[in-house]
């Protein structure tokens, strides 16, 4: 059986979360101190990928970087092309991922005791220690929490991904492209073996979500 | 240490404006909540920048908006006992008292925590998560945290208010000795006035923002001398004079050159004085060593006015005009 679809996938969800990781606590940090009315429209702005439907995602992202528009013409002329690239993959799995992990990080350093920093600083702590040092383990779970949602999400994005780098075997097939496309050949046993190698991952990913989780709360 | 904080700052809901010197080893601010207390700390922290104004500590400027000067909290050498001690919780008494000495080895760590938790006598909970301490060790935690920095000042917020009162009398007199064995200069924030003159030689009472009254302990407690700092420390009988007359209450002062009086309400006696007035019993609330009791006088003034148990109060009470406080409005 091609395991291509199952390499394509973890790459592109371990390169997405990695990138939704540190873009949604940077985010978070600047964002938690803004006056209210543009932390509002901001929340809402970078949460609407969560609500809309990936396909509208997706969608946007062709207006975007579509191989006929400015930006994808530009970058084009840079070789660097979103549309039917596997690394375009990374880039729907991080737009559709990212509300879950900044809304996670936001919430956690929201319930952050501030008082903590100020101690920190008046003990000499450089902010970039208190950060790292105070700010980061204090709030640990909810990033835990948050990282491992938008790795699960990235693993089974569908229809931004779709959309964007479509279905071509060997180059940009996904777990979750490769369950359709074999399900719409009439090929049911290779759907059902992608299936169950995407159960077994989920599993495993929950898992050790869970069992980070308890270890956290124990200490 | 000379200690200078002559600020403004206007906050959406108040104006906090405040001129403070004082030499005193130990000062406390005292005021009601929402007085500024914290906010002052937190200036002379460089945690809140004030609008305009100078903050000094001894002769080193921490701040002044004319000159543009503005040290970071970082490098003002103010050591600020948080009201909730502020220890991080994802790190061990040890960690948490060392995390913050850059530049120096492990062993130079090791030797500096040892002397402070020894001086603190915490040595044995160096390696306990502050979730795991008692409100007296995590003060003395954090005390020892603030004082391996070497600061120039301590600032303790609140120092003893979340502690149970048997653990707090202990605790304020071990306190008050480990802050004078240590030579440094502390100011005490508390709303609490047993405290406030137990813990400092003197006081700056604090209202809304401002001062309302400052003075050496031994005088002001005793002898406030404006209405609103007698009414913020406690003292509840105060009367408007008019030509020497408490209308009141019907009585002639003579000369008196004050526009109020204020006296306290263990000036009273149930049977001999200078003065006396007529009165009847309204209430009477028992406590364990004297009763308070609310007495109104024929024009219908309230008397606050205790007693010791067991004392007959009668329809008269008297008082000596060394009692007398006269207050300025």
């Amino acid at each position: 059986m091609d395991l291509f679809p199952l390499h394509n996938s973890l790459r592109i969800a371990a390169i997405s979360s990695v990138i939704v990781f540190f873009l949604s606590i940077f985010a978070a940090y600047y964002i938690r101190r803004l006056p209210k009315l543009l932390k509002g429209v901001l929340d809402v702005v970078l949460t609407l990928p969560l609500v809309l439907p990936p396909t509208v995602v997706g969608y946007f992202l062709l207006l975007v970087f579509g191989l006929r528009r400015p930006l994808g013409v530009f970058l084009d002329e840079y070789g660097i092309r979103f549309v039917m690239t596997w690394y375009g993959g990374v880039l729907s799995a991080a737009v559709v991922s990212f509300p879950l992990m900044y809304r996670t990080v936001r919430g956690a350093f929201e319930s952050y005791d501030e008082t903590l920093s100020e101690a920190g600083r008046t003990l000499g702590m450089s902010n970039t220690k208190i950060f790292w040092r105070v700010m980061m383990p204090y709030s640990r779970s909810g990033i835990l929490a948050g990282f491992v949602l938008s790795f699960a999400r990235a693993l089974g994005e569908y229809g931004a991904t779709s959309m964007l780098i479509g279905y071509t075997p060997g180059r940009t097939a996904t777990i979750s492209t490769t369950v359709y496309q074999m399900w719409r050949t009439n090929n049911d046993e290779a759907a059902l073996f992608y299936v169950l190698i995407n159960l077994a991952i989920s599993t495993v990913v929950l898992l050790i979500a869970n069992l980070l989780e308890k270890k956290t709360r124990r200490s | 240490m000379n200690v200078i904080l002559d600020v403004e700052k206007s906050f959406p809901s108040f104006n906090f404006s405040i001129s403070y010197s004082s030499d005193a080893s130990l000062t406390t601010l005292l005021g009601p909540s929402g007085s500024g207390k914290s906010v002052f700390l937190r200036i002379l922290a460089g945690i809140i920048r004030p609008d305009r104004g100078v903050v000094r500590i001894g002769d080193r400027v921490l701040f002044d908006s004319e000159k543009g000067i503005d040290i970071p909290p970082q490098k003002r050498r103010v050591g600020y006992l948080f009201q909730n001690y502020a220890l991080f919780p994802t790190m061990n008494v040890y960690k948490n008292m060392t995390i913050a000495l850059s530049g120096s080895s492990k062993k130079e760590k090791e030797t500096l925590a040892d002397k402070y938790a020894t001086l603190l006598g915490i040595k044995h909970l160096l390696k306990r998560m502050p979730a795991m301490l008692s409100g007296g060790e995590k003060q003395r935690v954090a005390l020892a945290r603030l004082l391996m920095m070497d600061p120039d000042i301590i600032l303790l917020d609140e120092p003893f208010s979340a502690l149970d009162s048997a653990l707090r009398e202990n605790l304020r007199n071990e306190m008050r000795t480990l802050i004078e064995k240590s030579g440094k200069t502390a100011i005490i924030v508390t709303h609490d006035m047993e405290e406030a003159y137990y813990m400092s030689s003197y006081t700056y009472l604090l209202e809304n923002g401002s001062v309302v009254e400052h003075g050496r302990n031994d005088i002001l407690y005793f002898t406030p001398s404006t209405r609103r700092g007698a009414s913020l420390l406690g003292i509840r009988n105060i009367k408007e004079v008019q030509d020497g007359l408490i209308r009141d209450w019907n009585i002639d002062l003579g000369h008196f050159k004050h526009p109020f009086v204020a006296l306290r309400s263990d000036a009273f006696s149930p049977s001999s004085g200078e003065y006396h007035v007529d009165c009847r019993i309204r209430r009477i609330d028992e406590g364990i060593e004297k009763c308070h009791y609310v007495l109104v006088t024929e024009g219908g003034s309230e008397i606050y006015a205790s007693f010791d148990r067991g004392v007959k109060v009668g329809e008269r009470i008297f008082f000596d005009e060394k009692s007398l406080i006269g207050l300025s409005p």
